[in-house]
């Protein structure tokens, strides 16, 4: 079997098991529309004022509901003991990460389909300057934060304190992709400030491949942690 | 057996830590020119510059310690990371204080996010605050270890990131605020050059009991497991 066909069998099998179920698609989908909604709320949003303030409302619904989903993703493995069985599994160690990867970052995906188009309903915001900045963005921005999420979500299912830690450890390990994903939206959002932002989409991509590259390799120590 | 010298190399390094803060002391607060504009609030940085180098070396002896651990599974490498980590913090913890300290006169503000070596030290300390939480609060040494050295590792290469990261989300947006000159007097270089080596000297002391403190730690562990 090869490296992709792995990769494929392991998110085919969690997909199926998330999708049979639905809640937690259904709970992440849901707490993003209403942290949206709270949001709006606290900064009582003007029409003025939401430059200032845009990608964030934007981005934080995504963000928050994928990290609480990363916990939850792949829970059903620590019942009946099914992850010693898929660790005897003859599969690739790191083909089990970027199956776990892309099975998150499907159901990221889904939340930021429903989420985003929210946010412009709600703005009453102005059609975005470039769309096609805004989806490269998008696509761009949540995949380097699932990986980095699963990547130490994996590390931190051993602590007592998993829950807390995983955010303490991924916000500041993800700053910079936070500055590059907030730069390039609001420079997607609104049309005059553009400027710089090659820079700012290989930084993403950059940030993206050394937490995609380096934990499928070191997936198989990661485990035994 | 490197154990022999370990008591007498400890003695001598804390006598001269002793002799070089002494002389440091003297001569950052007495020795050194006051400078014209800022005054007296200028001689913070005889303390604030040295303990950003030593945060710096505590943090790469972290990764190193990480690559060697997971590289020989030495369990010596892992007190060296732990007790280097713990310093790191103590001095990233002093490098926000007396720069906050020094800013609210001179910038007249106690913060300000358009320094990339500002927000990455904040950064830097949350990365290692991190590393000391995983130390507490996984079950199980082996595991512990490796997960703490694979933390490490991927937070020390995270620093440059921030570093270039927050430097150009600040170079699109105006500058505020410029950097001072290097120009000074010779008094000054000589007196920043000796605290950051007195300072570098002190540290090593740290680490030198600290490791001791850990590794007897694990000793006591294991004489109790043997014999409990």
């Amino acid at each position: 079997m090869t490296f992709i066909n792995q990769v494929v069998l392991i998110l085919n099998r969690d997909l199926r098991i998330e999708f049979r179920s639905k809640s937690l698609l259904l709970s992440m989908v849901i707490f993003a529309l209403l942290f949206q909604v709270f949001l709006q709320i606290v900064f009582d949003a003007k029409t003025q004022a939401i430059q200032m303030i845009a990608p964030g409302i934007l981005w934080l619904p995504v963000l928050l509901s994928a990290m609480l989903g990363f916990n939850k993703y792949g829970s059903a493995e620590r019942e009946n003991g099914a992850l010693t069985g898929l660790l005897v599994s003859p599969i690739d160690k790191g083909a089990l990460f970027l199956g776990k990867l892309i099975g998150n970052y499907v159901l990221v995906f889904i939340v930021i389909v429903t989420s985003v188009p929210i946010f412009f309903l709600f703005l009453k915001q102005p059609f975005p300057a470039s769309i096609g900045l805004l989806l490269t963005t998008l696509l761009l921005g949540s995949w380097g934060f699932v990986a980095i999420g699963v990547f130490l979500t994996t590390l931190a299912h051993s602590s007592s304190i998993t829950e807390l830690l995983v955010p303490i450890m991924i916000f500041p390990l993800a700053v910079p992709l936070f500055l590059a994903i907030i730069q390039l939206t609001e420079m997607a959002l609104f049309p005059s400030l553009g400027m710089g932002e090659n820079l700012w989409i290989l930084l993403l991509i950059g940030y993206n491949l050394i937490f995609t590259v380096a934990p499928t390799f070191l997936f198989d120590l990661l485990l035994e942690v | 057996m490197m154990q022999k010298y370990l008591n007498p190399t400890k003695l001598f390094l804390t006598f001269a830590t002793g002799i070089l803060m002494v002389i440091q002391l003297y001569m950052s607060l007495f020795y050194a020119p006051t400078e014209k504009y800022m005054g007296h609030i200028q001689r913070i940085m005889y303390f604030h510059v040295p303990s950003a180098f030593v945060a710096f070396a505590a943090f790469t002896i972290v990764f190193i310690a990480g690559i060697m651990y997971l590289y020989t599974k030495n369990k010596k490498w892992d007190a060296l990371a732990v007790s280097s980590a713990e310093i790191g913090v103590l001095f990233t913890t002093v490098v926000l204080v007396t720069g906050s300290l020094w800013a609210r006169p001179v910038w007249n503000a106690w913060w300000v996010w358009d320094d990339p070596r500002l927000v990455t030290a904040l950064i830097l300390w949350f990365i290692y605050i991190a590393y000391l939480l995983i130390r507490t609060s996984v079950a199980g040494d082996e595991r512990r270890r490796k997960f703490a050295a694979v933390f490490g590792i991927v937070g020390f290469i995270d620093v440059p990131l921030v570093y270039f990261s927050v430097k150009w989300w600040r170079t699109i947006h105006p500058k505020v605020i410029d950097e001072q000159g290097v120009h000074m007097p010779a008094e000054m270089a000589q007196t920043l050059f000796f605290s950051i080596f007195a300072f570098l000297v002190l540290f090593i002391t740290l680490l030198l009991y600290r490791y001791v403190l850990e590794s007897q730690k694990e000793n006591v562990n294991e004489l109790r497991n043997k014999y409990l």
